[in-house]
């Protein structure tokens, strides 16, 4: 009887995969799929009002891109992400974030106005770069979002 | 009709004259406080007496000659400078659009006027509610020369946090702004009477890191307002607040229209109106937008980068 209430439970668990896909959050899989369903339901509902489809960002997938880990996203990172490479912050950090959006990490060496020391410097580093996609919300902070520590 | 209604604008534009402040002869460090009273009544009786006055152009190379202490308090950092002459300049590929300054004088709120049956969106002129810090300067870009001139916007002050009051009260916030504009002109050189437009994106006005009052954000924060957990559990769940908890980074587009009216060839200055059309915050997502139309002027320098 129990074996068969957790088989159930189970059943029931799976399919809400196919609403929610697993991404690794602290919600609760019943919460999660309620988000999931009032996010669908809106997102009916402005379809026909003709508003503004948009979603707010949740989980966001590059955030261990943006100075948390060991690699940094050229495109969405904030300039002080730089600051754990000796030789990076500010001059060629700053250029980086100037610039941009780059299609792959190869293309911040076509930066205007890099001189050859800088370019050595980003050499060194360029196994620690990743190139995401820009996504509006970081881009705009990258210069300064406000955070001083 | 579009032209038509643009020109029509620009020309509406162009009744605004120059507002020049009186500038006074800095702030005294060692003044009493009688001295400050006096000062006071002083600068009262001058801002009056300015305003009567007939305006007077103030040009950039007149700013420039000014310390800091003459400019702060003034407002005049908000002013956009004048230009005489009414000269010509053909720009040419590789030069550079500077010190670009647009400066609002008025605005103005569509809404829904009229009762029920025929209701019409008109216009509704507002006030402005932000003090002096409505301006943008030292926007500048890149110049296509050719048989039609095309700036491209790439950095500078290029956005402006502003509220305007509608006559009923309601107050609209919204991000002045010209980012990423591309303006394409309707001949090979500055001179009176050229026009130039196009495109511009509005940011949100909010940005990832704000908190609102329940400590819900775009990039950070809470997904769900803290002070009102009982209101977000059950069957419902957030359905209600759904919209204040969905926090998102909305980008819209805005146009703006200049027509060049005064050109310092010597100085390679360019002077003139514009009319710019965009749309209000939308409090992360929230509300509906409302679209706001801006009149004022203009001022840039052409620069040959070495």
């Amino acid at each position: 009887m129990k074996l068969a209430v957790i088989a159930l439970l189970i059943t029931a668990a799976s399919a809400f995969t196919g609403v929610a896909p697993a991404k690794p959050s602290t919600q609760l899989n019943a919460a999660d799929s309620r988000r999931a369903f009032l996010t669908s339901a809106a997102g009916a509902a402005a379809a026909v009002v003709g508003a503004s489809p948009a979603f707010a960002i949740r989980d966001y997938e590059g955030l261990g891109y943006l100075g948390g880990g060991s690699q940094v996203d050229l495109n969405n990172a904030n300039v002080r992400a730089y600051l754990k490479m000796p030789g990076m912050y500010p001059a060629v950090a700053g250029k980086i974030v100037s610039n941009g959006p780059y299609s792959s990490v190869g293309d911040i060496y076509n930066i205007a106005g890099l001189t050859s020391r800088e370019k050595d410097v980003l050499k060194k580093y360029e196994s620690k770069f990743v190139a995401l996609k820009p996504s509006a919300d970081f881009v705009i902070d990258r210069i300064n979002n406000g955070l001083y520590r | 009709m579009k032209f038509l209604l643009v020109s029509t604008l620009l020309a509406t534009a162009g009744a605004f004259s120059p507002v020049t402040p009186q500038i006074r002869p800095s702030t005294s460090l060692s003044a009493s406080k009688s001295d400050a009273f006096a000062a006071t009544a002083l600068a009262t009786v001058l801002a009056a007496g300015a305003m009567a006055q007939p305006a007077q152009a103030i040009t950039k190379s007149e700013i420039n000659q000014l310390s800091y202490l003459q400019v702060k308090g003034t407002g005049l950092a908000n002013r956009c400078p004048e230009v005489v002459g009414e000269g010509s300049i053909t720009p040419k590929s590789g030069q550079k659009l500077v010190d670009m300054c647009i400066e609002p004088k008025a605005w103005a709120v569509e809404e829904e006027v009229g009762s029920r049956g025929a209701t019409e969106r008109k216009f509704v002129t507002s006030k402005v509610m932000t003090r002096q810090t409505y301006t943008l300067d030292g926007i500048e870009g890149d110049i296509t020369g050719g048989s039609n001139v095309v700036f491209t916007e790439k950095e500078g002050i290029d956005y402006a946090a502003t509220t305007v009051q509608m006559p009923g009260g309601e107050r609209v916030p919204f991000l002045f702004t010209v980012k990423n504009l591309v303006a394409k002109g309707n001949g090979p050189a500055f001179k009176p009477g050229f026009q130039m437009g196009g495109a511009f994106k509005t940011p949100s006005y909010r940005t990832g890191l704000f908190l609102d009052p329940k400590g819900r954000g775009g990039t950070t924060g809470y997904d769900m307002a803290v002070a009102l957990p009982g209101l977000q559990s059950g069957v419902d769940g957030d359905d209600a607040m759904f919209k204040e908890n969905n926090k998102t980074f909305d980008i819209t587009d805005g146009k703006i229209e200049f027509e060049v009216n005064k050109v310092n060839t010597e100085e390679q200055e360019i002077g003139g109106v514009f009319v710019a059309t965009q749309l209000s915050d939308t409090d992360m997502g929230s509300k509906v937008p409302k679209k706001i139309l801006t009149k004022g002027i203009f001022y840039a320098r052409v620069d040959t980068p070495v």
